[in-house]
C-alpha cells in the first residue's frame, strides 16, 4: 500500500468529446468527494492549468501532471485518468502547442516538498513509454494501479 | 563558481526535479555550480545574478540578458541527454574550476 494512492483512485474516463477541463475536474471531484481536497481544489487545478499548462509530450503515448497550490489539499493523494481516447491539453513548455494527452496523473500534495518527491516518482514513470503502453492497455485499473505503485514505492 | 536559476510555475514542483538533475550531472562532470529555484515571474528581477537560466515551463517574462536553456526533456525524458550537454556545455566554458 502506497501512502496517498488508492486503487480506487485510478479511473477509466470515457473521453470522447471531452474537454481538458472535463476531464480535470472529473478528477478533481473525485479526488475531492474522497476526501483528499477542499472544494476550491477544481479550481485551482483549472486556474494552474490555464496559467501552467502540464501537457509532456513523452512519446506516443503522451501525459498530463496537474497540481496545484498546497493550501487546497487536505490530504496527500493521486487521482489517475485513464483517456479511453487522447484529449488536448497544452504543453508544459510551449503553452501554443497541443499534445495529445492519454493518461493524467493528478497530484494533490499537502506540503510543498512533498510535492517534488512524489513528482520525482512520476517523472520516473513518465520517461517510460513500455509502462505507459502497459497502463493504458490495462484490462483492470487494478493492473494500472499495480504498474503506477510501483514506481510511487 | 558558476551560478544556474531553476524556473518553473511555482519554483517548488518541476522546477525542484531540474534542478536536482542539474546538480548530479554537475558533480559527475566535475563542475562547481550553485542551484537556485524561483518562479517563472520572478526570473526577470533574479537573473543578473546567475550564469545561466534553466526552465521547465515556458519563459515569457521579457529579456533575462543571461543564456536560457528549455528543459522539459528532463521530465520527458525525450532528448534528455543533449540538454543535459547543452547545460554542461554553457557551465564549463570560461570562468569555472577545472574539473579535478
Amino acid at each position: 500500500m502506497i501512502e496517498g494512492f488508492h486503487e480506487d483512485m485510478v479511473l477509466r474516463v470515457s473521453a470522447e468529446g471531452k474537454t481538458k477541463q472535463d476531464v480535470l475536474a472529473f478528477l478533481a471531484r473525485t479526488l475531492c468527494m474522497a476526501g483528499y481536497v477542499k472544494e476550491s481544489y477544481r479550481d485551482g487545478i483549472l486556474h494552474r492549468e490555464e496559467i501552467y499548462p502540464t501537457g509532456l509530450a513523452t512519446g506516443h503515448i503522451n501525459v498530463a501532471v496537474p497540481h496545484t497550490d498546497c493550501e487546497h489539499v487536505r490530504e496527500n493523494a493521486i487521482a489517475v485518468g485513464l483517456l479511453d481516447v487522447p484529449v488536448s491539453f497544452r504543453a508544459m513548455d510551449d503553452p501554443s502547442r497541443e499534445v495529445a494527452v492519454s493518461i493524467v496523473i493528478m497530484l494533490a500534495v499537502k506540503e510543498p516538498h512533498g510535492q517534488v518527491d512524489m513528482l520525482r516518482k512520476i517523472i520516473a514513470l513518465v520517461k517510460r513509454q513500455d509502462d505507459l503502453k502497459r497502463i493504458v492497455e490495462a484490462k483492470e485499473t487494478k493492473q494500472a494501479y499495480q504498474i503506477i505503485a510501483g514506481y510511487l514505492g | 563558481m558558476k551560478k544556474v536559476l531553476v524556473a518553473c510555475g511555482n519554483g517548488i514542483a518541476t522546477s525542484t526535479v531540474v534542478a536536482s538533475k542539474i546538480r548530479e550531472a554537475c558533480e559527475e562532470a566535475g563542475i562547481d555550480v550553485s542551484v537556485s529555484q524561483c518562479k517563472l515571474l520572478e526570473v526577470k528581477s533574479k537573473a543578473a545574478d546567475y550564469d545561466l537560466l534553466v526552465t521547465s515551463g515556458m519563459f515569457t517574462g521579457g529579456e533575462a540578458n543571461i543564456p536560457v536553456i528549455g528543459a522539459i526533456s528532463l521530465l520527458t525524458g525525450v532528448g534528455e541527454e543533449e540538454t543535459i550537454e547543452e547545460i554542461l556545455m554553457h557551465l564549463k566554458s570560461n570562468g569555472c574550476r577545472p574539473a579535478k
